[in-house]
């Protein structure tokens, strides 16, 4: 019998959303840095080094969570669109990771499907982990 | 410094960055963590968080190309990926509680480790094809890869060993934010004796997924500022581009041991910034 769908026809699939999902999340960074430009004018602050760790101030809070990330882009906030072009790209290989998943599946090959799943679930415990 | 010369120079700087990471062999991420923290005076976490992010667009990048040529494999990839993926969750917590000089002192160690995994002499007659590991056999991870004189069988050797390395890996990737394809190299070619080939493609797919287990702690941490990614991003892409079409034409022999002599420069810096507090 003939296979519908070769790994090799996956891996093709594969490479090209890696490719687009780079240029995609890049183009809207860059958009929405070129916005940020635009809003935010005059010397950089808030990117020198400090001692102790609880001294460092980091990012925005509202540019740490998908959520208020969104709200923000409703308002046009330019460093909100590009940190969401940043969460596609860090998005790009766990899709990566999802579409593996269906090969695997496909091949009916059941511990690799374990496996690929066993991945996932650590990334995305993260989730939960990198809460305060 | 005004905003808008600050992402200008940044965003040449990333091109630099791009060009050297790419023709080392080290990836984007080495070289933005000096660029940053030394030439710009940026905190190490904002550094660490920019790393991670070009780390994984670079390997996504330059896996689409791999992909096409059929030599990446991809369920030596997703078994070692379980131990990288463990290593840098652990790494991206220890990060948050460890001081920044000794994040710079393990950057400059690592940086000197990869460098000189980029210019090692490397074996080339190696018989791959010798019964290795029982749980090569088990985790279906032999296979064999396309090569000029036709298709190359292997046996993969010390799974044990090569995916503790990897646990190892993915910290130091959690920790650093660069993708430390030097260690998952050696963990796969000199550990596991998987042809170098298939090791650095392998390499470079767990490289994208390894950050991404980090990169969500980073985000609600705040070490991921768009300010800096913005212009980095997209400046080590086109470096590493331009650095693909010069690996295709010119020879890099001597190339790559000048840039690699250029990083262990950076590296013994960072490592003197280290042990005075000065980073």
């Amino acid at each position: 019998m003939k296979k519908l769908i070769t790994q090799h026809d996956i891996d093709l699939v594969i490479g090209k959303l890696l490719r687009v999902g780079v240029i995609v999340s890049c183009s809207i960074t860059l958009f929405g840095g070129i916005v940020y430009l635009f809003q935010h004018q005059g010397p950089v602050t808030g990117y020198g080094a400090v001692e102790k760790a609880g001294d460092f101030r980091g990012a925005p809070e509202y540019l740490r969570g998908i959520g208020s990330i969104l709200s923000r882009i409703a308002q046009f906030d330019g460093a909100a669109i590009a940190q969401f072009g940043i969460i596609i790209l860090i998005f790009t290989p766990v899709l990566r990771v999802v579409f593996s998943l269906f090969s695997f599946v496909l091949e009916k090959d059941r511990l690799y499907t374990a496996i690929t799943l066993i991945v996932l679930a650590i990334i995305f415990a993260n989730l939960f982990f990198g809460l305060h | 410094m005004n905003i808008e010369l600050f992402v200008l120079i940044l965003f040449a700087g990333a091109i630099l960055a791009g060009l050297l990471g790419s023709l080392t062999g080290l990836g984007g991420g080495a070289v933005i963590i000096p660029l940053l923290t030394m030439g710009f005076g940026v905190d190490m976490r904002f550094a660490v968080g920019s790393a991670l992010v070009t780390s994984i667009a670079t390997s996504s990048g330059a896996a689409a190309a791999y992909i096409r040529e059929g030599i990446t494999n991809t369920r030596i990839g997703m078994f070692l990926e379980i131990a990288t993926t463990i290593g840098a969750v652990i790494g991206a917590l220890v990060a948050i509680y460890m001081p920044t000089n000794i994040i710079a002192l393990i950057f400059g160690f690592i940086l000197i480790f990869s460098a000189y995994m980029s210019v090692r002499k490397k074996d080339r007659n190696i018989n791959y094809s010798k019964p290795g590991d029982i749980w090569g056999v088990k985790m279906k991870l032999n296979s064999s890869y396309p090569t000029p004189n036709g298709l190359v069988e292997y046996n993969v050797h010390r799974v044990a060993g090569g995916s503790s390395l990897m646990v190892f890996a993915g910290m130091i990737s959690g920790i650093l934010g660069i993708g430390s394809g030097s260690l998952k190299v050696l963990a796969m070619d000199i550990v596991m004796k998987i042809p170098f080939k298939v090791s650095t493609t392998t390499s470079n797919f767990m490289i994208g997924v390894t950050a991404a287990a980090s990169a969500v702690i980073y985000l609600q941490r705040g070490y991921i500022d768009p300010g800096l990614a913005m212009p980095i991003v997209p400046g080590v892409l086109l470096g590493a581009f331009l650095g693909s079409k010069i690996l295709v034409k010119a020879k890099v022999g001597k190339l790559r041991l000048i840039f690699s002599i250029v990083i262990i420069f950076l590296a013994i810096q960072m490592i003197y910034k280290g042990l005075t507090g000065k980073i």
